[in-house]
């Protein structure tokens, strides 16, 4: 009896609640703490940290490399009753990008990377590590 | 003779009332479109770039007229392959959306699990890269030397319900069934990226490649 009752609530009080993860490429690069120096790091040095880029852009004299990844997670929780009567959603996305320029010789002149997303990005949405 | 005249033009009514910009659509979408579980018939059935996604059968409205009685690309929509494409997806997206647990996978060019010739080592000729791999995705040529770059994409995702999925409570003569649900989706979309740096000479001299890792954070 308890059991059921038990069930019955655990069904009501996740009533109509959907969630979604969605993830988009690899964010290795926001973790990591690579020591790279503008003038010395070449573009296999690049590689070898974090792979082949997603994006490739070059023109004379400079050569761009981008790295990108994406992360969005949906909480929605919709009532219905024949319509809907109740909608809501609770969503939060995180874009990443890493770009590093390098020069004619492949050797970096500088790089950019975005920044580490807030901890409760992860903590409330139920993405954590 | 005015008899079947008349039920012929009773006919073409029928089908005309029932067509995207009907009577029974326009009431529908006007009156409880925002919040009818099936959203607004008249943009998905007359509206053009029509596709099955995740979510169902989407169509863009845009500048057409609402008062079409059926697609700008009608033809396109019932004869070409995209539309036995989006049958196809409409049936998968039925039947994911009415199994407690479902997966699915979707794969564009090369796969993240298949290795790399063992011919591709260095010291071959780009001709010999480019016969084994075929055409790269970017290639760029440098002063001293240049690389391919090759990428492909490969989309993984699973659901899974717990209770009443909204298509089977469609079913059950019970008001407000389908509220006892909870549903779960994950989705995680990797790129497989295989670089190949030569030399001046087209010789190569290294390959790197990568396939992200996946699911560490699902």
């Amino acid at each position: 009896m308890r059991r059921a009752a038990a069930a019955l609530l655990f069904s009501l009080a996740l009533s109509g609640c959907a969630y979604q993860v969605r993830q988009i490429g690899d964010d290795r690069f926001l973790h990591g703490g690579f020591a790279w120096e503008p003038g010395r790091t070449t573009v296999g040095d690049v590689v070898d940290a974090l792979g082949p880029p997603d994006v490739i852009r070059w023109s004379a004299g400079r050569l761009l490399f981008v790295y990108r990844s994406e992360r969005r997670a949906v909480a929605s929780l919709v009532l219905t009753f024949y319509l809907k009567l109740f909608s809501g959603e609770q969503g939060r996305q995180e874009d990443a990008t890493l770009i590093a320029a390098f020069d004619d010789r492949d050797v970096l002149l500088y790089y950019g990377v975005s920044e580490h997303p807030r901890e409760d990005f992860a903590g409330d949405l139920g993405i954590a590590k | 003779m005015i008899r079947r005249a008349l039920g012929l033009a009773l006919v073409g009514l029928a089908v005309f009332a029932l067509t995207g910009c009907g009577l029974i659509t326009m009431m529908h979408d006007s009156v409880i479109g925002p919040i009818s579980p099936v959203g607004r018939v008249n943009a998905v059935t007359v509206g053009t770039d029509f596709r099955v996604t995740d979510t169902g059968p989407v169509a863009e409205l845009g500048a057409d007229a609402r008062l079409r009685p059926v697609p700008r690309d009608m033809i396109r929509r019932m004869a070409m392959p995209s539309s036995f494409w989006a049958l196809a997806q409409g049936l998968e997206f039925f039947l994911t959306s009415t199994s407690p647990v479902a997966t699915r996978e979707t794969r564009a060019g090369r796969a993240a699990d298949v290795p790399l010739p063992a011919e591709l080592h260095p010291g071959v000729p780009v001709g010999t890269a480019l016969a084994l791999l075929g055409p790269p995705d970017v290639w760029v040529r440098r002063s001293g030397g240049s690389f391919m770059l090759y990428r492909g994409i490969s989309e993984r995702g699973w659901s899974v319900y717990v209770g009443v999925p909204p298509p089977v409570g469609w079913f059950i003569p019970i008001p407000g069934i389908t509220n006892l649900r909870y549903s779960y989706r994950s989705e995680r979309e990797r790129a497989s990226k295989v670089m190949l740096f030569f030399d001046e000479q087209d010789v190569l001299v290294r390959v790197s490649a990568s396939a992200e890792d996946s699911g560490k954070r699902e």
